[in-house]
């Protein structure tokens, strides 16, 4: 299917939004839900899987189907530009963090990602499924076992957690990642673990027992925040889940003496 | 034949650059927007590489400069491999085992899952088509005392609901051919006649044998009685009743396992099925046949068998009131024929007198109410 070719501006800091300019007849997918805005022309069309799929019903449940697995919804949304001039849509970001865009035939046309982290791209990139075929990797690597696959020639935009840090690795460079800061990466970047090597870090270095490990050529994606971790320190410090109740002005803390003192500790 | 790759060089652009190359004898060449390499296969290096070993890597460094040519599409490949001149061949047998060891080990443990997913599924399959002898391996390993205790449950039940003649001239009678029919068993047991008008009896396991004063008065002889007697002590023997009770327990634990639905009615209601229990076809033909021996064992004629039973079924077509006999043991046509045909298939031989005087007996039972 041909790409479209679409302009894009990415606004904000830490929660970012996308704003893509089509021109008339051309054509952006959304993740469902993703939308910010979208200016008059443009037509919004809810497909059942990506939006890719030519074969009849049962290719478009297999579609469907993958998207499931990668924790998407069942539908895509596609946005047509059905104006005469250009035309715009927005798609925000979910979660804190950084808009990724990538332009996949820059890359050889194919990037695994991050299973839910995919937030909108031109018309014609295909989501697909990637399975992490390593178990120690699918088990340990803190992506699990199921990526996706995003293949095409255009725009493609993810989502990554926190800040981003892109960086491009040499032909056996290595570098070691904490699990789950993995975001998206060139096919030819080998995705394994690395045990941390000593009993003392694997228990008490609270990196866990294994490194994610990325070996290059290509370029691969970090993000700093995973969203599961932020959603960890933010239950552990509501209060209705047994945090603590930091007040201002609570000279002694919520109840007693001790939370005065205890002050802002998180 | 052409395939293509994508390059890595230290030189070009850090995320790769798309290259056209080919084998010419045993040098490959490589082709790209302005720029051209060529290097000796002996010089090169190969390895699986990239997302789950996806990827042939094959790599060499040239003027001091490291390159990395990486094929992914099943096509580009085969053409490298096909075309590939023999001094690479041993590495390139290396990678694609390397590769192919990955996608194994991969499909394996997928199998793995999913058959430990499936193990509750295929054990309750298991389950239900072996559960008569599961059901069997289980009663085999109860002791008898637990037998007669379920047989005591039950009785009491059974006299909640309905008077037990213990002593009398039917009691005698349906002793007197029982103990005929159970020598040398492993269960010590009771004979009841129950004061009322159904065409019934039963055995609970443990040897509690409880016929109906129905039965007696519907008998036209002492060896109808012994048939119905065989029948049923040869299902105490067999033990249908305790298989029964297991069956259903497992069924009703594992859907109370399944289903995490543990209601504390169940166990009263096993008490409650003794005395209603419906034996499989299985059963029923088994007890038929092992009431055959047991009344050929000990000579008593065995034509009050399939006379009774016929008796009742004709009785149940015509429509008449509800005969427990008959709708606990689903009666057919077959089932009466197979006695028969065992019968016929004996040689001929005389069996004992009962000696009893029938009218008498059935004159001794309460009066019907």
């Amino acid at each position: 299917m041909a790409m479209d070719e679409v302009d894009f501006e990415i606004f904000g800091n830490e929660m970012q939004y996308v704003e893509v300019e089509l021109d008339p007849g051309e054509a952006a997918v959304g993740e469902a839900g993703a939308m910010m805005y979208m200016h008059n022309g443009i037509q919004m069309d809810t497909v059942f899987g990506d939006g890719t799929q030519q074969g009849g019903l049962f290719g478009k449940l297999l579609g469907a189907g993958k998207r499931l697995l990668t924790g998407e919804s069942l539908f895509t949304t596609v946005f047509h530009n059905e104006g005469t001039g250009k035309q715009r849509v927005a798609f925000a970001a979910p979660y804190p963090g950084k808009i990724v865009p990538v332009h996949l035939s820059d890359i050889g046309g194919t990037l695994i990602c991050q299973k839910d982290s995919f937030l909108c791209a031109a018309k014609g990139v295909s989501l697909g499924i990637a399975f992490q075929k390593k178990l120690g990797v699918g088990l340990f690597g803190g992506e699990g076992f199921i990526m996706q696959r995003l293949e095409g020639n255009g725009w493609a935009f993810v989502h990554a957690g926190g800040t981003l840090k892109e960086c491009t690795l040499a032909a056996g460079e290595v570098l070691r990642v904490d699990t789950g800061c993995v975001v998206a990466f060139q096919p030819t970047v080998d995705f394994d673990i690395q045990y941390v090597g000593k009993i003392k870090s694997a228990i008490f270095g609270g990196e866990g027992l294994f490194f994610a490990t990325l070996s290059g050529p290509g370029k691969v994606w970090l993000q700093s925040l995973p969203l599961s971790r932020l959603a960890n320190r933010i239950v552990m410090a509501a209060p209705a889940a047994g945090g603590r109740q930091v007040g201002e002005g609570s000279l002694l803390g919520g109840v007693g003496l001790g939370s005065l003192l205890g002050g802002d500790d998180d | 034949m052409k395939f293509s790759g994508r390059l890595f060089n230290s030189a070009i652009r850090d995320t790769g650059i798309t290259v056209s190359g080919e084998w010419s004898g045993d040098r490959l060449l490589l082709q790209a927007d302005g720029m051209a390499e060529q290097v000796d296969a002996h010089e090169l290096k190969l390895q699986a590489s990239g997302f789950n070993n996806g990827h042939l890597q094959v790599s060499w460094s040239s003027s001091a400069s490291e390159f990395a040519l990486f094929l992914e599409k099943a096509t580009d490949r085969s053409v490298f491999e096909t075309e590939a001149p023999s001094a690479i061949t041993a590495q390139l047998q290396k990678a694609v085992k390397q590769q192919k060891h990955t996608a194994a080990r991969f499909r394996l443990s997928w199998m793995g899952l999913i058959a430990f997913l499936l193990l509750p599924f295929i054990g309750f399959g298991v389950f239900i088509l072996k559960a008569d002898s599961v059901a069997t391996w289980i009663a085999t390993h109860i002791p008898h005392e637990y037998e007669t205790k379920i047989g005591d449950l039950t009785l009491a039940q059974v006299k909640a609901k309905t008077p037990l003649l213990e002593s009398g001239p039917a009691v005698d009678v349906v002793r007197n051919i029982g103990e005929r029919l159970t020598p040398q068993s492993r269960y010590r047991y009771r004979w009841f006649v129950a004061d009322a008008p159904e065409i019934n009896a039963f055995a609970a396991p443990g040897g509690v044998v409880v016929v109906y004063a129905g039965l007696i008065r519907e008998a036209d002889n002492a060896e109808e009685l012994a048939g119905v007697l065989a029948h049923e002590i040869a299902h105490v023997e067999l033990r249908h009743s305790l298989k029964g009770i297991i069956k259903n327990f497992g069924l009703r634990a594992f859907f109370a396992l399944m289903l995490g639905d543990v209601s504390g009615t169940f166990a009263g209601s096993i008490v409650t099925q003794m005395t209603e229990l419906k034996f499989s076809r299985d059963a029923e033909r088994d007890a038929d046949r092992e009431g055959l021996q047991r009344l050929i064992a000990s000579a008593i004629s065995p034509h009050g068998m399939p006379r009774f039973f016929e008796k009742l079924a004709a009785k149940e077509g015509k429509g008449g009131d509800a005969f427990a006999l008959v709708s606990t043991h689903p009666s057919s046509e077959e089932r009466m024929a197979m006695l028969k045909r065992e019968i016929d298939a004996l040689p001929v031989r005389n069996y004992v007198d009962l000696g009893v005087d029938w009218n008498a007996i059935k004159k001794s039972l309460p009066s019907k109410k």
